[in-house]
């Protein structure tokens, strides 16, 4: 059988094939290498800033300041420390809200800071008028700057505190566009909070950290927002003593005379679901994870809140945990420690759940 | 279709497949040798993911036995790869036709196939990186420990920095860089790829007020060889002594280094800009706060029975915010990265994750799976009529 030679080494074919491959080689790679480059982040705490004016955060003797969030915003997690709130509107498009002491260099140097954050360059004090909007019967002055590849409509807001407020949305121009007028009327919604303001209308209180929001419970939450839940009225057992430096993650911390941990968190929506968290207990303790609820014994705290007990294989440790859903959020209380403390601590951890957490979710 | 073919005859050339299958052999002779000095990554890096390689002659003889001055340059795992791939597409388009008795080889080469653009598909977009959170803080973003990164920083807004970043490959023993994100003139004075600091009476009288700004000038950096992972040393260390010049003004020199987790500040016309070197950041759209890290031991002993981070995961893009507990075999997974325990913090004061994120994972399993099932296959075809002989 005759063979089909293709070519041998040396041959035209060869090195037209190597020169061929060579090519397309460099064709698919092509030069990868990166470049100096610039972002914006939002600022981590470990690069204080150094010319800026140190930021301070509003003392308990300044006014507090409140505002009032359209109905279609949820609030969501504030990770940064500068800012006061972050909510999401329904379209998706986050509004960051912060203060910061004095004009924060006037009102042309905030513009021009903005209009750098999307490309522009920056205007002349003739020009600010042109750049900006007032707000009739407030003292909201809003920006809305299309810049290169992003929009931002940011607010300036005076009200009075000693503060200047900022309001701001940068993202894709449809989507924030589709959020300026609700972002306008949130800014208007700024002002000092008077005592005969009542009790609570579903504002914010910006003198406050975010796990602990104003709020005088009960609320009457809107259909899918998170109510806010404070801590300030907790009535917790005369054996517990609130524990010092407990993690800013947690709601409420305490140390019982036995030697148990009570811990209170709280998650948006049902902060990984039920069956989910009671895995993570389990493996905490050393346990088998459970394929459904129906493996995991539950005791029903009245709603749809639930207690699970769970005890490690070699009975040194123990977990009693309340899963208490409320408003858009749910609840955790946790009690931990050993087997011991966990028993004695038993009954006044289920008086407690119910007291803060399941009677809230009842109330008219 | 004639053309074609035609055109695509020399790029399948048996012989080509031979030359590239030997240069392969020595190229993964030598990248074996190399990892003997250099750490497992750089060697995977310059010999098996470049176009051209510089192989020195030195790694083929041990010091103590000769010194061999030299190099050769020789063509790098990403040619090799795009070579045997280009010149295996042109021979089946070429020389193979589909017939019953040929599926097996078909299956197999098809396999061999599916593993180069497996290794392509890991080579340009896998990425893999530490998570380092100390319990009670919030990360949201991932450090590269095989990478650097000069980093400056404007934090004139009042919320967001400005970040301007030079990759490594900028960062070279004499080179001046400048550029128009920041207003001043970068000279790298030394640049150590791995370094050790050395407090004020260690360090000799020769590295000694080189730095004569900033933070960390009491300190001295001395040069090492680069981390091996044989040696004890796993990861690089870099440090460097910087001069800072607006125009022709020196503003001062600094020492740099990824020991010093502080940013330094150097001023230029009343503004405070903030500079460092850190390990190459990449931001993410969640954040993971620690809550606990535990380091559980087996009664009695100092032997590590688990280590879990539980954590809570915020992902406002996801709309997700739940608790997890990340411990051994047992990792996350979220928005295609998978985040492993994979070490921790002295004095268990937080934890580091492994964050993974790999779109061809799954590849080389089907790739190995197609080729097993090809061989098996072609055996069998050429078996079984051989036993009906024989019978």
């Amino acid at each position: 059988m005759k063979r089909q030679r293709i070519g041998g080494i040396g041959s035209a074919p060869f090195i037209l094939g190597c020169v061929l491959t060579g090519c397309i080689v460099v064709g698919i790679t092509g030069c990868q290498k990166e470049e100096i480059h610039s972002y914006r982040v939002a600022r981590s705490p470990d690069s204080t800033p150094a010319t800026a004016a140190p930021v301070q955060q509003p003392q308990a003797a300044t006014p507090h300041v409140i505002w009032t969030a359209p109905d279609t915003w949820r609030e969501v997690e504030t990770t940064n420390s500068m800012r006061k709130n972050t909510y999401l509107a329904s379209n998706g498009q986050e509004i960051a809200v912060s203060a910061f002491p004095g004009d924060v260099g006037g009102l042309l140097a905030n513009v021009n800071r903005w209009r750098g954050q999307v490309g522009l360059d920056p205007i002349v004090e003739q020009e600010l008028e042109g750049h900006i909007e007032r707000i009739e019967g407030v003292d909201v002055i809003v920006a809305d700057i299309d810049g290169t590849s992003e929009r931002l409509i940011g607010s300036s807001i005076n009200v009075g505190d000693g503060l200047t407020w900022f309001v701001k949305a940068t993202g894709p121009a449809d989507l924030v566009g589709q959020i300026k007028d609700e972002l306008i009327a949130f800014s208007s919604t700024f002002h000092i909070h008077d005592h005969s303001d009542g009790a609570h209308d579903g504002s914010h209180d910006g003198s406050q950290d975010h796990a602990h929001e104003s709020a005088s419970a009960p609320v009457e939450p809107a259909d899918d927002e998170p109510v806010s839940i404070t801590t300030s009225g907790w009535m917790p057992p005369a054996e517990w003593t609130a524990e010092e430096n407990a993690s800013d993650i947690l709601m409420a911390a305490y140390l019982s005379e036995s030697g148990g941990r009570i811990t209170v968190t709280s998650l948006v929506g049902d902060g990984g679901g039920m069956l989910g968290n009671i895995n993570r207990w389990r493996s905490q303790l050393g346990l088998d994870l459970v394929q459904s609820l129906d493996e995991q014994p539950l005791k029903n705290l009245g709603g749809d809140a639930v207690l699970v007990d769970l005890v490690a294989l070699d009975g040194g440790e123990r977990m009693a945990a309340g899963i208490v859903p409320i408003g858009g959020q749910t609840l955790f209380f946790k009690l931990t420690g050993s087997a011991s403390a966990v028993e004695a601590e038993l009954e006044r951890f289920e008086a407690f759940i119910n007291a803060e957490g399941v009677e809230r979710t009842s109330s008219p | 279709m004639m053309k074609i073919r035609k055109l695509l005859k020399p790029l399948a050339s048996l012989q080509l497949t031979v030359v590239i299958f030997a240069l392969s052999i020595f190229l993964i002779f030598a990248g074996t040798l190399a990892q003997v000095h250099a750490g497992i990554w750089t060697v995977v890096d310059q010999y098996f993911r470049s176009l051209v390689v510089t192989i020195e002659l030195q790694i083929f003889v041990p010091k103590d036995v000769a010194t061999i001055p030299g190099a050769i340059w020789f063509p790098g795992g990403l040619t090799l790869g795009v070579a045997m791939f280009v010149n295996l597409i042109a021979a089946h388009a070429v020389r193979f036709k589909f017939r019953k008795k040929r599926i097996g080889i078909i299956l197999t080469h098809l396999g061999v196939i599916l593993l180069l653009v497996g290794e392509f598909v890991t080579g340009f977009a896998a990425e893999e990186g530490n998570m380092t959170i100390r319990e009670g803080e919030t990360v949201n973003f991932v450090e590269d420990i095989r990478s650097t990164e000069f980093v400056i920083v404007d934090p004139s807004d009042p919320v967001d920095d400005l970040v301007v970043v030079i990759p490594e490959r900028f960062l070279e023993t004499g080179k001046s860089i400048s550029n128009s994100l920041f207003p001043f003139r970068i000279e790298m004075t030394e640049w150590m790829a791995n370094s050790q600091m050395l407090g004020p009476k260690d360090a000799p009288e020769s590295r000694k007020g080189i730095a004569d700004s900033g933070i960390a000038s009491e300190l001295a950096a001395m040069p090492l060889p680069r981390a091996n992972g044989v040696d004890g040393s796993t990861v690089d260390a870099p440090s460097a002594y910087v001069t800072f010049f607006d125009g022709e003004t020196r503003l001062g020199s600094y020492l740099l280094s990824v020991y010093i987790n502080q940013p330094q500040k150097v001023e230029v016309d009343g503004r405070t800009y903030l500079v460092s070197i850190r390990f190459a950041r990449t931001y993410k759209p969640y954040s993971l706060h620690l809550i606990d890290f535990k380091h559980d031991l087996f009664v009695g002993t100092q032997m590590a029975r688990n280590y879990s981070s539980d954590v809570r995961l915020v992902d406002t893009t996801r709309n997700v915010d739940r608790e997890v507990l990340i411990y051994m075999n047992h990792p996350l997974r979220h928005a295609g990265e998978t985040f492993y325990q994979a070490s921790f913090l002295q004095g268990d004061a937080g934890t580091v994750l492994q964050v993974v994120k790999n779109p061809g994972w799954l590849i080389p399993y089907l790739s190995s799976t197609m080729v097993t099932l090809g061989m098996l296959i072609h055996f069998g075809i050429r078996l079984v009529p051989a036993i009906g002989r024989r019978s």
